[in-house]
């Protein structure tokens, strides 16, 4: 193995500017018809611009190189070349991760880049290493002809994927479990389960919170978010389902709160007539408040197990929660203790302009939006005064390299933390999508350490909360 | 000789209820999955029909007070069952499910759910719930009169049969009775053993009627062999005329077990279990539920409290599925049973174990059990140990294969289903036609 060592040097440097020579001569001959067609000078770069240059040396002689360039609002990796004599040892993909490593120093978390289309050997680069293909960006926007670009998430973005649930019944619920743990595999942070009670002719599916705690019992790492509706459900029953799949899942629960509309699901039910939207969130969003309630009306040490008094519990350490609103009362406490994550998350789509953005800014933990609303649920979050993970939902109905390419731009295009891919109908080959998202992510979580934490709210980067009914400490 | 009539066992886990000893250095965790793992799998292990799980659905109080004597706490039944069918194979998964605080399409569909994922090993025992003290946790409230209680069930049951017997072919059901006013159907797939299980616990004529019309099997009370019997008689009687057959139903009672190597060393344990699981504070509180008052000033080592202080009507203890009625009768009889043997506060309490109990070496165990089967007292037993979550180990390691060794117990599981573990057909679906033909009527 050659002695290799990358140092940082400037832009100027005698080293990086021979390398950029050397490159140059080797590649501008290949466009050289449409420079002469376009008569355009190629890119030049400002050395103001530039956040580092990075040069490698074989044996002491300059063997590579690339730079990371401030570029409007995006850090580009720019210029990354390998001298000819040094190719065929890895040194372009060192380079690369040297790269990566010192822009996530600096604190950044997306990067991008431009190559040509008459550069199919840097493609094939970028596209080992991780990166996924986006639309030209910035100065690059419009060129297709030429311009090949890519980005790649250096820190953890939140990566969701809503599962497709349905079948025709056969094989149903190992498919999903199968799906799940491909997931779980490709570094995805949590896994949502649809429900709606109501599916089309010839397609059946299970209750939501069953599957996901069925699954949560083979899983390890994944999140697990089954989608559970507060329109004709018991508050009560909902909160101590979500606290035992966060018990059987060890810290890895979350809500997916939903309300049921129609007239169909109503009579499902046959307690009460269907309701307007406002109406419906309102509930929803008292269920929320009683859910949170009931999972703290358990303190952490209210478990005492004092043999000398006979005490197994602290009686003053379990509280009633007393809830009285508008569409019920519920007394509590919660029968099941506080759940290892406390609070699990709590996640709300928000569509269009309805009122379950208000709701979801004052109370979700994980809003999920289209790509044009996170500028709205921003907005949202800041009057409610609170913070939240908004994540952008990417249908999976295109291939799984295009789905790749919109979720790992996700964050530089419309700044958003992260995307849910979402799955309508189940696809032919959910592990080989799956796969497809592991080159990128796993890899990112590997190198940023994040896959430490396995609860849903560490994942989240949200810490474990005290219950509200914990006593402060007195200063007496 | 005649075939041995074949015992069928269930394993109850021991959470939140008087029997369960937390003070034991061998107790653990009645939460934690890891818990419900260990006794899922051991129960797998010793071939047991299936894990019963029993239910609160509101913290048990007394005066006024959350009672903090006993085990407090439990997950969600169905909840925590569906990640037990993710770490067993064979063994069936009952929760104990409340009619009055469900609503028939939801807990159908959840119950058909754990049936899904578990390939055909859910069971469901059912009971009602009148009190407005557990309401207080649900929209409606205490809504419900004693006397509509089983109605209601009833009505319940027969929504949920006639759900499940019509999952995934897109028909509806339409009832419209005195509780329930639905059109619904089950987006599901069928049942994988035909229809989950139905267990019931009722004893009463109504409770009697409602197990021979819907149940697979009875969580009894009854474990004195000649009660039993009548019992057992009863019911499979009751079966015949509503057209199903004796072995259609198999009769459960509830019953605890003590273990020993020699029969002094069983006794010896028993006397450990009974101190721990009635301490002083929990003599009186026993007492106070009995009294119908507060006693924390009597010394529970000393005399009971005169029969004058009784203040019949007074309930102090709540969420218990034990309530008493007739306190000064009780009362009475304590201070009889106390007066034979001059008997401290303390000392009533523990002998009167409230569990029926098989104490002795594991081949005396062995015995009691098989002969109670094969005299016709019951079809098995629902066996709860005192120790959370390894009370089962020992029953599995050494009762079980000298069950085996009388040739009354099976020695693998022969089928997929908890149906199948049972020997119980789902019960015959005429319901359809009654559900569809019922008069519209509302309350």
């Amino acid at each position: 193995m050659t002695d290799v060592r990358i140092v940082e040097e400037t832009w100027d440097g005698a080293s990086a500017t021979l390398l950029r020579e050397r490159m140059d001569a080797e590649i501008r001959p290949r466009y050289a018809d449409l420079f002469a067609e376009r008569s355009a000078p190629p890119v030049v770069v400002d050395p103001e611009d530039i956040v580092f240059t990075l040069v490698a040396y074989a044996a002491g002689d300059p063997a590579g190189t690339v730079s990371l360039k401030r570029t409007g609002g995006h850090s580009e990796i720019k210029r990354v070349f390998v001298d000819p004599a040094f190719r065929r040892i890895g040194l372009a993909a060192r380079l690369l991760a040297a790269a990566e490593e010192r822009a996530r120093a600096l604190g950044v978390r997306d990067l991008v880049l431009q190559t040509g289309s008459r550069q199919p050997e840097a493609q094939a680069l970028y596209e080992r290493e991780g990166w996924a293909p986006i639309p030209p960006f910035g100065p690059y926007a419009g060129d297709d002809e030429v311009s090949r670009c890519y980005a790649k998430p250096i820190v953890p973005l939140t990566l969701g994927v809503e599962l497709a649930v349905r079948g025709d019944g056969a094989g149903l619920v190992a498919d999903v479990v199968a799906q799940i743990a491909a997931w779980e595999a490709a570094g995805a942070d949590f896994a949502v389960v649809p429900d709606r009670y109501l599916e089309a002719a010839g397609e059946v599916a299970v209750d939501a919170p069953t599957l996901a705690t069925f699954a949560a019992a083979q899983t390890s790492r994944i999140a697990l978010v089954p989608e559970i509706a507060t329109t004709h459900t018991e508050p009560f029953h909902v909160a101590k389902v979500v606290q035992t799949l966060d018990f059987v899942s060890r810290g890895r629960a979350g809500w997916q709160v939903a309300v049921t509309r129609g007239a169909q699901e109503a009579a499902l039910f046959g307690r009460k007539a269907p309701a307007s939207d406002d109406a419906l969130w309102a509930e929803a969003e008292e269920a929320l408040e009683v859910a949170a309630r009931l999972w703290d009306s358990w303190e952490d040490d209210a478990e005492i197990r004092d043999v000398e008094t006979g005490r197994f519990i602290d009686r003053d350490r379990v509280h009633h929660i007393d809830f009285e609103g508008r569409f019920f009362s519920v007394k509590g406490p919660s029968i099941v203790p506080r759940s290892p994550q406390g609070q699990s998350p709590v996640v709300i789509r928000v569509s269009g302009d309805g009122p379950e953005l208000a709701v979801a800014a004052r109370r979700a933990d994980v809003i999920r939006v289209a790509a044009d609303r996170v500028p709205a649920a921003r907005a949202a979050l800041a009057e409610a005064g609170r913070e939240a993970v908004v994540v952008v939902d990417v249908p999976a109905s295109a291939g799984a390299r295009d789905v790749l390419s919109q979720v790992a731009a996700v964050r530089i295009e419309s700044g958003a933390d992260g995307a849910v891919v979402v799955f309508a109908e189940a696809p032919s080959d959910a592990e080989g999508f799956a796969s497809a998202f592991a080159s990128t992510f796993a890899s990112v979580f590997a190198s940023a350490g994040a896959a430490a934490s396995t609860s849903f709210r560490g994942r989240l980067g949200l810490d474990r909360p005290a219950s509200r009914y914990a006593r402060q400490e007195s200063n007496v | 000789m005649t075939e041995r009539r074949r015992i069928h066992l269930a394993a109850h886990f021991p959470g939140v209820n008087s029997t369960t000893i937390w003070t034991d250095p061998a107790s653990g965790s009645q939460i934690d999955f890891s818990s419900f793992e260990h006794f899922g799998r051991t129960a797998e292990r010793g071939l047991f029909d299936f894990v019963f799980l029993a239910e609160g659905l509101r913290v048990r109080e007394h005066a006024g007070r959350i009672h903090d004597l006993d085990v407090v706490g439990r997950p969600d039944s169905l909840t925590v069952l569906a990640g037990l069918a993710a770490v067993t194979r064979h063994v069936g998964l009952v929760a104990t499910l409340n009619t009055t605080f469900n609503e028939p399409f939801e807990l159908a569909r959840q119950l058909l759910s754990l049936d899904i994922v578990s390939g055909g090993r859910a069971g469901w025992n059912v009971v009602t719930s009148n009190d407005a003290f557990t309401g207080a946790n649900f929209r409606r409230g205490g809504y419900l009169d004693s006397a509509d209680r089983y109605r209601r069930a009833s009505e319940f049951a027969d929504v949920a049969a006639a759900l499940w017997d019509r999952a995934g072919t897109g028909q509806d059901t339409t009832f419209r009775g005195d509780f329930f006013d639905v059109v619904a159907r089950l987006d599901a797939p069928p049942s994988p053993q035909g229809r989950p299980v139905i267990l019931q616990a009722g004893v009463s004529d109504e409770g009697r009627d409602f197990a021979a019309r819907h149940a697979d099997a009875i969580f009894s009370p009854f474990s004195q062999l000649q009660p039993a019997q009548e019992f057992f008689a009863d019911i499979k009687g009751r079966l015949v005329s509503y057209g199903r057959s004796p072995d259609d139903l198999k009769i459960l009672p509830g019953a605890t077990f003590t273990l020993g190597d020699t029969p002094e060393e069983a006794e010896e344990r028993f006397r450990y279990e009974r101190r721990e699981q009635v301490s002083g504070a929990t003599a009186l509180r026993t007492l106070e539920a009995v009294w119908g008052r507060e006693l924390s000033d009597f010394d529970p080592d000393g005399p009971l409290p005169p029969l004058d202080l009784v203040v019949q009507g007074q309930q102090l203890a709540e969420g218990r599925a034990r309530i008493h009625q007739d306190q000064r009768g009780i009362a009475e009889e304590w201070h009889a049973r106390a007066a034979v043997d001059d008997l401290s506060i303390r000392e009533v309490v523990m002998a009167k174990d409230p569990r029926p109990r098989f104490i002795g070496t594991p081949d005396q165990v062995a015995g009691y059990i098989d002969e109670f089967v094969q005299e016709g007292g019951s079809d098995g037993f629902i066996l709860v140990p005192t120790i959370t979550p390894t009370g089962l180990d020992e029953f599995t390691d050494k009762v079980i294969p000298l069950l085996q060794e009388r040739g009354s117990y099976p020695t693998a599981f022969e089928g997929e289903t908890l149906r199948s573990h049972l020997g119980v057909p789902p019960v015959e679906s005429v319901r359809g036609e009654l559900v569809a033909e019922q008069p519209a009527r509302r309350l």
